[in-house]
């Protein structure tokens, strides 16, 4: 059930005051439809009497009670501000290709606060921070391993858009043959360049794209049947292939 | 609303105590005078009472109102303070 006597952090405040005042912000807004002489909230300030306390984590309040002395005054100034404003000064919504960094395995609670405090809260804010070159480790003074959560994020990302194969198919010639693959989500990796192994022998990956991949193949090499073929898109991306040659 | 079912009966929700505070019949003078005068903006500051309460995940329910009671008593509530600037709505 609900206490006033419970602790409460700043976020989930915020949040409850927003909430409010955007619904009244939108009953305010019919009303001035029906009633031409309406008023809005143009700003506003709350002072609070608090007692403040720190876990060693986190900061959060608690509401002075009747009786108590000795309460903190914290003020909450909430100003209007424009569209405009808004698009410069937060983030973008995340695109459907973004995680957020909770929802990655592997990653601890420590790991998430510190990066939470820099304002890193999804795959997308991290990599921005890695495109910088900026040393996550000597800035949060944590003792994080930052490239094996990096990976572990690129992981995370990889699989939420697997690869898939639509066709596989051998292109004889006289000499050298190709094995041609059309299908989604290959070689995305720019920075990486795949690698095949036929047969057990490694082959020469002509063009790859993350919609399809042209193998160069020796004729000698290719089996009339159960062929397999295993290629590595990128360090988190493996898929194997059985194939039958019809010739 | 049924998040706010918990807060104090003698307040209202913040938001429509929001609502309350900026419901304000500000026009002055009559068609028959001539002259009708309209508030533009209106800068306001109140003591406030609020309850404000958390739930078992954290999540916060606020509640207000003006000061109920006005009577000295051993333990006077505590009051907060709210000051807010309205404009018209054009």
């Amino acid at each position: 059930m609900p206490s006033s006597n419970r602790a409460w952090n700043l976020e989930s405040f915020l949040d409850s005051l927003i909430v409010e005042l955007d619904k009244a912000r939108e009953t305010l807004a019919v009303k001035a439809i029906n009633k031409p002489l309406t008023y809005a909230v143009k700003d506003m300030k709350l002072e609070m009497q608090l007692f403040p306390s720190f876990d060693g984590k986190k900061v959060k309040f608690i509401t002075a009670q009747p009786g108590q002395t000795g309460a903190s005054k914290i003020a909450f100034q909430l100003g209007s501000i424009t569209d405009q404003q808004i698009r410069k000064t937060t983030k973008g919504p995340s695109t459907k290709d973004d995680l957020s960094i909770e929802v990655v395995e592997g990653v601890d609670e420590e790991t998430i606060d510190s990066l939470r405090k820099m304002g890193v809260t999804s795959i997308q804010d991290f990599e921005q921070i890695e495109h910088k070159n900026i040393d996550l480790g000597k800035v949060t003074k944590k003792k994080v391993n930052y490239k094996k959560l990096s990976n572990l994020l690129q992981k995370a990302k990889r699989s939420s858009y697997p690869p898939s194969i639509r066709r596989a198919g051998f292109s004889l010639a006289k000499d050298n043959s190709v094995l041609e693959i059309e299908g989604e989500n290959l070689a995305v990796d720019q920075t990486f360049k795949p690698v095949a192994v036929f047969n057990g022998a490694l082959a020469e990956i002509d063009f790859s794209d993350k919609k399809g991949m042209t193998i160069k193949i020796g004729n000698d090499q290719i089996k009339k049947n159960d062929n397999e073929l295993i290629v590595t898109l990128d360090p988190f991306t493996i898929f194997k292939l059985k194939l039958n040659n019809p010739k | 609303m049924k998040e706010h079912e918990n807060i104090d009966e003698a307040m209202l929700p913040f938001s429509e105590l929001v609502e309350e505070l900026a419901s304000i019949e500000a026009q002055a003078g009559s068609k028959q005078m001539g002259v009708i005068m309209e508030i533009e903006r209106l800068k306001a500051g109140l003591p406030l009472q609020l309850d404000l309460l958390t739930d078992e995940n954290g999540r916060v329910v606020l509640g207000g109102s003006p000061p109920l009671y006005y009577v000295e008593t051993t333990f006077l509530p505590v009051f907060h303070s709210i000051t807010y600037t309205l404009e018209k709505i054009e």
